[in-house]
């Protein structure tokens, strides 16, 4: 009986160099965020006209007012809680033992 | 269906019933508007609702809105005031056409549409901050 002999190990494939997929996905989570950002500061900035109207006298209904800045205080909420979890996961990996 | 769907909708209610309560100021403002028996008299406008088309769970707009203004039918009450400018001939005045307690009502009733509608608006505010704090630290 004959033992064959030991076969070197096949070769490491290569470590994907930082592949495409990871750089857009974060590009992806920064575009979403700034998109948010953005239509936050759209909803702000209609609760300010809003404001301003009804300051000056405009025939805006106030609750139209109230609304706006309710729905614009929420969208700010989310947007922090957005970057809140993010960066709790950016410092969860930090914290990583290696 | 926006992302505040029910701020929406609720807004519109609060629309119609913000236009609701003028219309009953309006007339219970002319509650005293006399004129003369050959001319038209005022008559109390009543609002009439009509729901955007859908329901909450279409793409389409959805609640309520003001959809027109009638005016009440019906004979102008006469009354014997021979001495007032309006009179005619006979000394007969016309009072609007309207019914007083059923404006009262109406103005009860719009409150109530309008503290409705703020309420299911504070729900949904309630429900979406609730949302917010799914899974959170806090």
């Amino acid at each position: 009986m004959t033992i064959g002999p030991i076969g070197g190990l096949p070769p490491m494939p290569p470590i994907n160099p930082a592949d495409t997929a990871t750089r857009s996905a974060t590009e992806g989570f920064r575009d979403a965020f700034m998109r948010g950002v953005e239509q936050v500061a759209e909803l702000e900035n209609t609760a300010n006209r809003l404001i301003e109207d009804v300051a000056t006298g405009g025939s805006t209904p106030l609750h139209e007012v109230m609304i706006a800045t309710a729905e614009a205080t929420i969208a700010t909420d989310m947007l922090l809680q957005i970057r809140d979890r993010a960066l709790e996961a950016y410092h969860e990996v930090m914290r990583l033992q290696l | 269906m926006t992302t505040f769907s029910a701020f929406d909708i609720g807004r519109t209610g609060m629309g119609f019933a913000h236009h609701w309560l003028d219309t009953v100021a309006h007339n219970l403002a002319n509650a005293n508007t006399l004129t003369n028996p050959d001319e038209e008299p005022f008559r109390a406008l009543h609002a009439v609702a009509r729901p955007l088309d859908g329901g909450p769970i279409t793409n389409g707009p959805s609640g309520v809105y003001m959809a027109d203004r009638v005016r009440e039918e019906g004979d102008a009450p006469l009354v014997y005031e021979p001495g007032h400018p309006l009179a005619d001939e006979e000394g007969f005045v016309a009072r609007p056409v309207m019914d007083l307690a059923g404006q009262m009502v109406d103005l009860m009733a719009a409150q109530r549409t309008y503290q409705a509608n703020v309420q299911s608006l504070q729900s949904a505010r309630e429900a979406y901050e609730s949302a917010l704090r799914l899974g959170g630290r806090q």
